[in-house]
């Protein structure tokens, strides 16, 4: 018997398990449902902002208009960059090995590059509200109570909206960057004689 | 759709709980990871064209499940002790001595297949499944002449394993 034949054989000897198909049944379905939602939450998000941008009032400032058409645009975008990830990820379990991983870690830079985006925006939107602030209170003839109002609102919207979206950007980043030097070290430990990692 | 994936299911469950094997030594992680890679292989099958064939395409994804498994726990506490299956299903029927000789050679074989590196261990797994060279090719990414001159290094290794024990 060649050392093929008795290899393969001894091999297909081995104990095996059954998958647990009524867990799996369960696992398929909560996935399913989750991935449902997900649609629906990005079909709604685009469908409100199209119908507010339809139905704005034609007395609308420029500001408004630009902050409308920019809502439009990301929430579209997002849309779209979310259905392709979600295609992609189901296309690259299929690849083969060395494409997945590489799929992979591309999926993971992408990932990061969001977290910094979203960083900057935040930074641009907290300088554009200061900005506006401030150009308002040099051109109006405002009461130091309206200012404090005004300020009120711009550290509230801040704290409620801006100050989560940084920590979820930096966890973003964090996060994926610790994914990708795990690949790598995956890469790494593929070819080289030592296992380099804990499986 | 489940009626026909339990039918994948009875088809390749075996070969699933062999490739679970070879990643993860520890029982439960392991049974853990075999459920994972069952349910990327159910989540990819309505993605079959059948460009290859239909145990390549498990395979692939198999494989590909079972090496991020790997990747995720590279920087985890690890645990290397290896338990015997509660309920392990015995391909055949087989005297109590043989049953004992043939148990520490499989026992043997696994332990030398998990400390090849993972390219060589992917290679070495899916000939011992019966893929050929082209197929080999399809599921790792290495080019089909590479695939031999592993495969024959690590039969060589693998085989002076299991003969220390025989």
């Amino acid at each position: 018997m060649s050392d093929k034949q008795s290899l393969e054989e001894l091999w297909q000897q081995q104990p095996t398990n059954a998958p647990n198909f009524d867990e799996l049944k369960g696992r398929f379905n909560a996935v399913r449902k989750k991935q449902w939602l997900y649609i629906g939450l990005d079909v709604a998000s685009c469908v409100v902002v199209v119908l507010m941008l339809v139905f704005l009032p034609p007395k609308t400032s420029t500001l408004q208009w630009v902050v409308m058409v920019s809502l439009t645009v990301f929430c579209i975008g997002s849309a779209a960059y979310l259905t392709w990830l979600r295609s992609f990820t189901l296309r690259n379990t299929a690849s083969n090995t060395q494409a997945y991983l590489q799929g992979l870690k591309s999926q993971y830079a992408v990932n990061i590059k969001i977290g910094h985006y979203t960083n900057t925006v935040i930074w641009l939107t907290l300088v554009a509200l200061l900005g506006i602030l401030v150009t308002n209170v040099l051109t109006n003839d405002w009461g130091i109570d309206k200012i404090i109002r005004k300020a009120l609102v711009v550290l509230l919207f801040t704290l409620a909206g801006l100050w989560p979206a940084r920590i979820w950007a930096n966890r973003q980043v964090t996060k994926y960057t610790e994914e990708i030097n795990k690949l790598s070290l995956l890469e790494q430990s593929m070819l080289s004689d030592k296992k380099g990692v804990n499986e | 759709m489940s009626r026909n994936f339990k039918k994948t299911l009875e088809q390749y469950g075996a070969l699933l709980s062999r490739v679970a094997s070879t990643y993860e030594a520890n029982h439960h992680l392991q049974q853990e990871l075999l459920q994972e890679i069952s349910l990327a292989v159910w989540q990819a099958l309505k993605g079959f064209k059948g460009e290859s064939s239909e145990k390549t395409y498990v395979m692939r994804v198999a494989h590909n499940r079972a090496v991020n498994h790997v990747a995720y726990h590279a920087r985890q506490p690890h645990n290397d002790s290896y338990c015997e299956s509660e309920n392990p299903v015995q391909s055949s029927t087989v005297s109590a001595e043989k049953a004992l000789q043939q148990g520490k050679q499989i026992d043997s074989l696994l332990v030398a297949v998990r400390d090849l590196p993972i390219q060589t261990r992917q290679v070495v797994t899916l000939s011992m499944e019966g893929l050929s060279y082209q197929e080999i090719s399809e599921v790792s990414g290495i080019k089909a002449n590479n695939v031999g001159v592993i495969l024959n290094r690590a039969r060589k290794a693998l085989m002076e394993q299991i003969k220390d024990v025989g």
